[in-house]
């Protein structure tokens, strides 16, 4: 009995040794470096691309219907674009190139011109003709008691839109701020075009058309051979499988498996990016970490501290630590280079711990001064306010984090006296909402007829009147000297792509998420 | 008949009191969904007011109660707050996704726990009993979610059997898809099924080991009976009858399982759409959501009492 045991053990401990080295040497090691520079691969023509996307979105499920479009619409602006193009297309560095349109153009602060390219249709041959553009937009003002949160009051200064000729068309916009209107809206989803008729088809003209769409699961599109330009796709088709972005390991595994070939992912997954696998990311002066200050009291109402408070943090210390690098640091409403960045005031902010202990000093805090931080949880911003936490530390600030916390309705709707940290969006003039008007996003209503009177200003302009440049680098300079918040960075959009599969990875322009560009990203046959 | 009349009928007052729990409980929640529908940052207080009036948000707490109820009665839900359709229409659409994973799952608890529990409790005291104790126990203590990261890591990135998130629907533009809802379906399912198993393993085990010194049971050893027999026919059923218990208990929680399982496959089901939900306050389809979810656990357990007396026909379960 005792010689029949002592074989089973040492059999259980053989078979346990030989298991062992079986899964060792099956596990491949995936850290294989590429040398930076991707060959150039031929192209297939045949090409799909599998795009791991989030289309539920924690239940704001997306619409193609622009007429109804919740908040969701101008993070998914990428697959507008894709299904119905738009009347011009934005760049990279914020200029417009005609798509539908073939011309848009500012005529006076009440008017803008539009002239369509000739023979326009959509995917299943109905003209796309000024009619058709008319009818879309004014769908579009009929539903404002709707779809306002998706489009913003500002949208709603086009009053009516006039049909000069079949081509031609003039939008009518009453209060002067046309310039700001084509700015905003030209060039996004709030323009798309879609097909005229009682009920709403997912149809378009744009570059792509739907094969089929599953609500919440898959949308599979492929090339529109009707769209003006159809030559200029690289791709035959693309599909959007559904996965949730609130679990971003599932996307990379997703990625590795080959299920997907690209899809956005968040900084937590850089570390697991090696071998085929690389990141892509997209940094734009639109989407910002920023930290909104409730100026009406306490220390927050004295300029010195809120100086202080930026020159406390290291931005380039957390692009690095939360974001992998990705991020680029923000001193002002517009990042350097910009044309709107005010070059003089860049540094004014910019982190000097020594001067912020001087600040602090000056504002009779030497010994230090408590502040309450709402951080919102959403792409990193936790992580970084722990950082922040620990910069703002060294210089005699402690930052009392409250998280787990709803940042909406315990931080902005009771209009807390305190920070916020929250991710930016807002372009144009609406950036300086976060120190003029009514909104929420306006703490503790702050109200400086300075920055009112540069708002309304700037509505009336366009991006491209050098009095424009003027106005932006004058409110830069007030919003500075004033520390009216604490800028820490410009985000960037994080994708992760198989190199194996795809050649010169291009995001969209548009859009929250990364969505390959069409025109740029290819299938490597 | 009795049973199933007296338990339909304790329902009623269970659905009352878990709902209006519910209901306060999301009502004392930080959150407003009319600050969410109204644009969140860049809404005014007028905007905000303007979309509690609309939702008839601003009314009082036990008169939202009673308009919602008055509808549920009639199996109407309501409207999402967020979207423009139906709950129960929702709920109809993604229940038999979260239904294929249940399944599943419960299928591959049970081919756990009957063929490890049996061996093991048949084999008590031996190197295999050891080894698959340990198992046993390493599959109740990793959580559901770890354990599906490991599978998808595994075997979808590593082996690619898989697909590491989706889910393809049992028909496909009117033709079966058998296969692919197979495949979709098998590490949901195990994520949520071995740490079932891992417990009722435990559970069988016991009662097998027990059972196994009963008189009867030696009385057939005696007799000559193949050791296949004793176990299937002798000690199962009476082994069984504790397990049942703690089947009902483990299996009625899969249903709230699935709610994280399913975020991490991108499963399109109830729990996913009631995760969502409750991140955004949407009160009408959290309601919906948990009644539910309370249907089923009542269902389960009445099915639990209904087996008791198949298993041992002397028990009275009226």
């Amino acid at each position: 009995m005792r010689n029949t045991n002592q074989r089973r053990w040492r059999s259980a401990v053989a078979l346990l040794a030989v298991t062992a080295v079986l899964f060792t040497a099956c596990s491949s090691d995936k850290k294989s470096g590429g040398d930076g520079a991707e060959p150039v691969s031929k192209a297939d023509p045949n090409g799909v691309i599998k795009v791991g996307y989030d289309l539920q979105q924690e239940n704001l499920e997306f619409s193609f219907d622009p007429s109804i479009a919740t908040a969701a619409a101008t993070a998914n602006d990428a697959l507008f674009d894709l299904l119905f193009g738009r009347l011009m297309r934005q760049n990279k560095d914020g200029t417009l190139s005609p798509d539908l349109a073939k011309s848009a153009e500012v005529v006076d602060k009440n008017t803008i011109k539009v002239v369509l390219r000739d023979g326009l249709v959509f995917s299943d041959d109905t003209p796309l003709d000024a009619n058709a553009v008319k009818a879309s937009l004014e769908r579009n003002l009929a539903n404002r008691a709707k779809n306002e949160v998706g489009f913003l009051s500002p949208y709603f200064s086009l009053q009516s839109i006039d049909v000069v000729s079949p081509t031609e068309l003039k939008f009518n916009i009453p209060d002067g701020t046309a310039p700001s209107w084509y700015d905003q809206h030209i060039g996004t989803w709030k323009t798309t075009i879609v097909k005229p008729g009682a009920n709403f088809e997912e149809i378009g003209a744009g570059p792509m058309k739907i094969v089929s769409h599953t609500p919440g699961e898959k949308i599979v599109m492929t090339a529109n051979d009707k769209y003006w330009n159809a030559k200029a796709v690289k791709i035959k088709g693309i599909e959007f499988q559904q996965v949730a972005f609130a679990q971003p390991q599932a996307g990379i595994a997703a990625l590795g498996q080959g299920q997907f070939d690209v899809t956005t992912t968040d900084p937590s997954q850089l570390a697991a990016l090696s071998g085929k696998l690389k990141a892509v990311s997209r940094v734009s002066p639109d989407q910002t970490a920023t930290i909104m200050l409730c100026k009406a009291d306490g220390p927050l109402a004295d300029v010195r501290v809120r100086k202080a408070l930026n020159k406390g943090i290291d931005r380039k210390a957390i692009s690095e630590a939360v974001f992998g690098g990705t991020a680029e640091p923000a001193t002002q409403m517009w990042p350097t280079g910009h044309k709107f960045n005010n070059a003089d005031v860049d540094k004014d902010l910019a982190y000097d711990p020594e001067g912020a202990r001087d600040l602090l000093d000056k504002a009779g805090y030497k010994d230090g001064v408590s502040i309450d931080l709402y951080p919102l949880d959403f792409a990193g911003l936790s992580q970084a306010a722990e950082v922040i936490k620990q910069q703002l530390s060294e210089i005699g600030v402690t930052i009392n984090l409250k998280t787990g916390v709803n940042f909406v309705s315990d931080f902005l709707v009771p209009q807390k006296h305190a920070m916020g940290l929250y991710p930016g969006n807002n372009s144009g003039s609406q950036k300086l909402t976060s120190w003029t008007g009514n909104s929420l996003g306006n703490l503790c209503k702050y109200n400086d007829p300075k920055i009112t009177d540069y708002f309304n200003q700037l509505n009336s302009l366009s991006a491209n009147d050098p009095k424009a440049v003027q106005l932006w680098q004058d409110a830069g300079k007030l919003v500075v000297d004033d520390a009216l918040s604490i800028f820490v960075l410009f985000r960037a959009t994080l994708g992760a792509y198989n190199t194996d599969r795809l050649g010169d990875m291009t995001p969209m322009v548009l859009g929250q998420y990364i969505v390959p560009d069409p025109f740029k990203t290819y299938v490597k046959a | 008949m009795q049973l199933v009349v007296r338990r339909l009928v304790l329902l009623i007052p269970t659905l009352l009191l878990v709902t209006f729990g519910v209901f306060s409980l999301v009502a004392l929640v930080p959150g407003d969904a009319a600050v969410t529908l109204a644009g969140g940052a860049s809404a005014t207080p007028e905007q905000i007011a303007a979309v509690r009036t609309d939702l008839h948000l601003d009314d009082p707490y036990l008169s939202q109660y009673g308009r919602w109820l008055s509808h549920a009665v009639r199996f109407d839900f309501g409207k999402s707050l967020f979207q423009d359709q139906q709950v129960s229409d929702q709920i109809a659409s993604k229940l038999p996704v979260t239904l294929s994973i249940v399944a599943g799952a419960v299928i591959i608890g049970l081919v756990v726990a009957l063929s490890v529990g049996l061996y093991t409790g048949a084999r008590h005291g031996g190197l295999a009993d050891r080894v698959l104790l340990l198992l046993t126990s390493g599959g109740m203590a990793v959580a559901n979610f770890v354990l599906a990261i490991l599978l998808i890591n595994y075997f979808a990135v590593r082996l690619g059997w898989f697909n590491a998130v989706g889910f393809e629907h049992l028909t496909k533009d009117g033709s079966l898809n058998f296969v692919p809802w197979l495949k979709s379906l098998t590490l949901p399912s195990a994520s949520l099924g071995i740490g079932v198993g891992a417990r009722l393993a435990r559970q069988v085990r016991a009662g097998v080991i027990d059972v196994l010194d009963e008189p009867y049971v030696r009385t057939a050893w005696a007799k000559g009976c193949s050791p296949r027999r004793v176990i299937v026919k002798h000690v199962f059923k009476n082994a069984a009858m504790p397990s049942v218990t703690v089947a009902g208990l483990v299996i009625g929680a899969l249903l709230g399982g699935t709610a994280i399982v399913e975020q991490i496959f991108s499963v399109p089901g109830v729990g996913q759409y009631l995760v969502g939900a409750i991140a955004l306050r949407d009160l009408p389809v959290i309601q919906g959501g948990v009644v539910l979810f309370v249907l089923g656990f009542v269902l389960i357990n009445l099915c639990v009492d209904l087996l008791y007396g198949w298993l041992n026909p002397k028990i009275d379960v009226a």
